[in-house]
């Protein structure tokens, strides 16, 4: 199965929004926060914007000097876009590129995190990519998160009605 | 906030980078930026071209086609952009089986029913002789659970509304010759409201579907392909009565409406145009109209009611959470 970046930070955000996102049941992008991101996604970095593809597998903001950098709209939510950098430099660790390390840049914030890829986080990433395949052969989506991260989310009509 | 556009005017609707422009016979010219626009209404002769359409789709923008009559003759329906396979299986399953089909067919009805005596029972409180007819009524839908084909749910239906329509008379404080039901045409000016306007509903249902991974052309109910978003139809008759039905019942209640405002055809009743501008605006209005949802804890607006009964329905498909039809509750 295909794993994407994108997999990986839903994985760690919420197991109900990697289900629907993988059985195709998209929202309509028409949240404000949506729109952000493409302001921000089309602003920033103008002259640094390099996407850099891993096959279909992921797609990073952009690649120097070594390092892989990942452009967050906001700096909630860091712990899953940490996990998802984390598995960008597995991929790229697997297909032969070392000495890469990851940052994080939250423009808004002026935050800037870095990430690296240890034998521990590599662990993490494989313990993770199992329980992504295990929950994405459920039958039925996991139960709702019922956390306060489900008011931002495009899904939340979906899921509480 | 993005509108729906009721285009009226004859001319040629057009892309101008990322606006939509129209320019009219009479020479005027306005545009319309391309993220205000949630759906189109054309009601006029417009001549439009590919690049048009591709703008569309690219927004995702479905348009309505009217002809003279103010009948629906179609929908530029804009490639699929997010289907999911696993729902149009699940989709297909629930038409194919016979008991999973009956099943939704029934809820249909039922959510239909239910509001419609809604309707029933709120007039009769403001002293309306209408008990009869909820009991009636409130029968009919007991024998629904005994029903095993469609075409016997779909015979209940009938029924019901049928029995509703007879009622229409003593709603409407207005001496209208209106009896039954009469489609085509429109004998009167009351038949002539019920097509407009359930015609406008089922093209708002078909805008949602669209936005949804549903797929418009299976349906549980209605047979499908006997129209092609025979999935609309459905779900129309649980929005009917409060968004059509009530809405005539204003119209005419609140004097908004009487004979001056149709013009005779040869054999049927039609709105005149400037009419049927002022009405079309006060039903947009309608579908704006916001409530606080009782579980969900938002504001929502009836237009966005008919995206969450969708909802609903994905989860019943998927095997989630049984399809529980919208109740009118206030
Ligand atoms: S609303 Fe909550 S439960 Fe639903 S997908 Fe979003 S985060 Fe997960």
């Amino acid at each position: 199965m295909k794993i994407t970046g994108l997999m990986v930070n839903y994985y760690c955000l919420c197991q109900r929004k990697l289900w629907l996102c993988f059985h195709k049941i998209n929202m309509e992008n028409e949240s404000e926060l949506v729109n952000i991101g493409k302001v921000i996604d089309e602003s920033t970095y103008e002259d640094e914007k390099h996407n850099f593809f891993i096959e279909d597998l992921a797609n990073i903001d952009y690649l120097k000097n070594n390092t892989v950098y990942e452009i967050k709209k906001s700096d909630k939510m860091l712990e899953s876009a940490i996990m998802q950098v984390k598995y960008y430099l597995y991929l790229l660790k697997e297909r032969g590129l070392k000495n890469i390390k990851g940052k994080i840049n939250v423009p808004l914030s002026k935050k800037s995190i870095d990430v690296f890829l240890d034998d521990e986080g590599i662990q993490e990433i494989e313990k993770c990519l199992a329980e992504i395949e295990k929950i994405l052969n459920y039958k039925l989506p996991p139960q709702t998160l019922e956390s306060k991260i489900c008011k931002s989310c495009a899904y939340y009509e979906l899921c509480f009605i | 906030m993005q509108n729906s556009y009721y285009l009226f005017s004859n001319g040629e609707l057009k892309r101008k980078d990322n606006t939509l422009r129209l320019s009219t016979e009479d020479g005027t010219i306005s545009d319309i930026p391309i993220e205000k626009v949630y759906d189109i209404y054309v009601f006029g002769e417009l001549n439009i071209n590919t690049a048009l359409l591709n703008l569309l789709s690219k927004y995702k923008i479905a348009v309505h086609f009217f002809n003279y009559y103010e009948h629906y003759i179609g929908t530029y329906y804009p490639k699929e952009s997010n289907l999911s396979g696993a729902l149009l299986v699940n989709q297909i399953q629930h038409y194919e089986i016979l008991n999973k089909r009956l099943k939704l067919a029934k809820l249909f009805v039922s959510g239909s029913a239910d509001n419609i005596l809604r309707n029933l029972k709120y007039y009769n409180t403001r002293g309306k002789e209408l008990d009869n007819s909820i009991q009636e009524i409130s029968e009919l839908m007991t024998q629904l659970s005994y029903m095993d084909s469609i075409s016997s749910v779909m015979g209940i239906e009938g029924n019901i509304r049928k029995n509703y329509y007879e009622q229409w008379q003593i709603i409407i404080n207005k001496d209208i010759e209106f009896e039954k039901r009469v489609k085509r045409p429109p004998d009167n000016m009351i038949n002539s409201l019920i097509s407009l306007f359930n015609s406008l509903l089922y093209n708002k249902i078909i805008t949602e579907i669209y936005k949804t991974q549903l797929t418009p052309t299976i349906s549980y109910l209605h047979e499908p392909f006997v129209k092609r978003f025979s999935l609309a139809l459905d779900i129309s008759e649980v929005f009917k009565p409060l968004i059509v039905d009530r809405f005539i019942f204003s119209l005419f209640n609140k004097n908004m409406i009487d004979e001056s405002d149709f013009e005779k055809q040869t054999n049927s009743l039609k709105l005149k145009e400037s009419s049927f501008k002022r009405i079309l605006k006060l039903f947009d209005d309608r579908l704006k109209t916001t409530i606080t949802h009782r579980t969900l804890n938002r504001i929502v607006s009836y237009r966005y009611l008919i995206r969450l009964e969708l909802y609903k329905l994905i989860k019943h498909l998927i095997g989630e959470k049984e399809y529980d039809p919208f109740k009118i509750w206030w």
